[in-house]
């Protein structure tokens, strides 16, 4: 299973309102689709599928994490950067 | 349910029993009280003409609010004044929440700030859940902020200390130490703990029963029986004038501050979810002042020092050491990140130390979440000629932040 694939699992399941199917570009932040607890539970899943606490302080959350094709790149970039150091 | 089926509104008079009736987990279960505190905070304010308060309302019914204070800021070599209201007060019923409310009202509370002609934000209150929300809007945090507490041992682990033999007490804590996961458990217990302290809902009647059991109760006897001492006394009110005054006499250096006028003094210290001792320090005229607060809902000796000013540094150590004398607190917390070198030095003498928050997003540590009310790259938001993201730029006090 790809990231994607789990990523998309992951947001099926959360406690959040999201009608019909869930598109790559949906906006899960800026539309305010993933607040409060939800949006800490994708913290500790992108953490959790990186395998390293994320710095938040680092991250641009509007523009970084908006999309499931945001947080793919992010997730991806993290886990290259980890093999590279 | 979506957010489309929520109607978000601004503050009106027809919501005010409304708004007193829900925050039941995050002010008090006593309407009433809630009431008042509301009053305090968004009518009473000095620097607002009407409350910024939103409300997102479901069938004609809140099931959430967000409120801003007001608040004028100085900064700047020429102490510029600015307005910046405060967000403090997020709540959403549970059975409302991840159904994007947070940014509907976000949303209306800005326009209504560019309305205004108001530039940011700030918000000096939020717990781990509202700053990570925050933070997906795009607010910064400027921080983290660092803080010191003098902890003293509760009264049955002082009694221990005394009578136990020398070295006995360091022995047992090193087979503690020992079995596995005990430093862990112990950290998830002192947590959680906190976490209950927290949100334990405030019963009425412990601010019905008066001021027999609370944060200050040794403070207030012990300040019966020594007043006057050492040029200090203490009071239960602010003095708005003379401490505005002794404020505007020690000037400022450009960093980011409040404005501490008399009609501020006048407001911020008569929040009815707090208590407040002043301590002053008076020659010919006051010469320093330490404002320590807690919360009503507490009745351990756990105080925070909210403000302190003195025109010299014999006339602040003063203040302090009375402050730890007289209210032999257990726990007694300052935000250090502004404090001078001597200050900071001052309160390790005195005992105090770091406080360690620890990388646990869900900790509530100090903090400051700031945004621009327009769409402007952070690298220029700036007061006066400070940076706003800059931890160097800003003179914070805890007496900032609505939570104390």
């Amino acid at each position: 299973m790809s990231t994607k694939d789990r990523l998309l699992a992951f947001i099926r399941k959360a406690d959040v309102q999201i009608e019909g199917e869930v598109s790559t570009d949906l906006s899960l932040l800026k539309s305010g689709i993933f607040d409060s607890i939800a949006l800490f539970r994708l913290v500790e899943w992108i953490q959790d599928e990186i395998g390293a606490p994320v710095d938040l302080s680092e991250v641009e959350l509007p523009d970084d994490w908006d999309t499931v094709d945001d947080i793919v790149r992010f997730i991806d970039s993290r886990r290259a950067g980890r093999i590279g150091t | 349910m979506s957010a489309a089926d929520y109607d978000i509104v601004r503050y009106a008079p027809r919501y005010k029993e409304q708004i007193a009736a829900l925050p039941t987990t995050l002010w008090s279960t006593d309407p009433a009280l809630n009431l008042s505190y509301f009053e305090w905070k968004y009518e009473q304010n000095p620097y607002v003409d009407e409350p910024l308060f939103y409300l997102a309302l479901r069938g004609g019914r809140v099931v959430a609010m967000r409120g801003a204070y007001g608040a004028v800021w100085e900064a700047g070599p020429d102490r510029a004044t600015v307005s910046v209201p405060c967000f403090a007060d997020l709540l959403i019923e549970p059975e409302h929440r991840n159904r994007g409310l947070v940014t509907r009202i976000m949303e209306e509370a800005l326009s209504h700030f560019e309305e205004l002609g108001l530039e940011y934000a700030f918000s000096p209150s939020a717990n781990w859940v509202t700053a990570l929300a925050s933070k997906a809007m795009g607010w910064r945090e400027m921080g983290p902020l660092r803080a010191m507490r003098l902890a003293q041992p509760p009264p049955f682990l002082a009694r221990l200390r005394k009578s136990a033999p020398t070295g006995q007490l360091a022995r047992i804590r090193e087979r503690v130490a020992r079995i596995p996961g005990s430093r862990r458990t112990y950290r998830t217990v002192r947590g959680l703990a906190a976490r209950a302290r927290r949100f334990r809902p405030l019963a009425a009647s412990r601010v019905r029963d008066g001021e027999s059991d609370t944060a200050f109760s040794a403070f207030d006897s012990r300040v019966n029986r020594r007043r006057g001492e050492g040029g200090v006394s203490a009071s239960r009110e602010a003095r708005p004038e003379a401490m505005a005054a002794l404020v505007k006499e020690g000037g400022g250096d450009g960093r980011i501050r409040h404005v501490r006028d008399p009609a501020y003094f006048a407001w911020r210290f008569r929040n009815p979810l707090r208590r407040y001792r002043f301590l002053l320090s008076e020659d010919q005229s006051l010469n320093g002042y330490l404002v320590l607060g807690s919360s009503v809902q507490v009745s351990a000796r756990q105080a925070s020092i909210l403000d302190w000013e003195g025109a010299d540094s014999r006339a602040r150590a003063g203040l302090l050491r009375a402050a730890i004398e007289w209210g032999d607190f257990q726990s007694l917390t300052i935000w250090s990140e502004s404090l001078p070198a001597e200050t900071r030095t001052l309160l390790e003498a005195e005992g105090f130390h770091l406080i360690e928050y620890g990388d646990d997003l869900r900790v509530d540590r100090p903090r400051i979440l700031v945004r621009s009310v327009g769409k402007r790259d952070p690298r220029d938001w700036k007061l006066g000629d400070r940076p706003l993201l800059e931890r160097a730029s800003w003179d914070v006090r805890m007496a900032y932040s609505d939570a104390y």
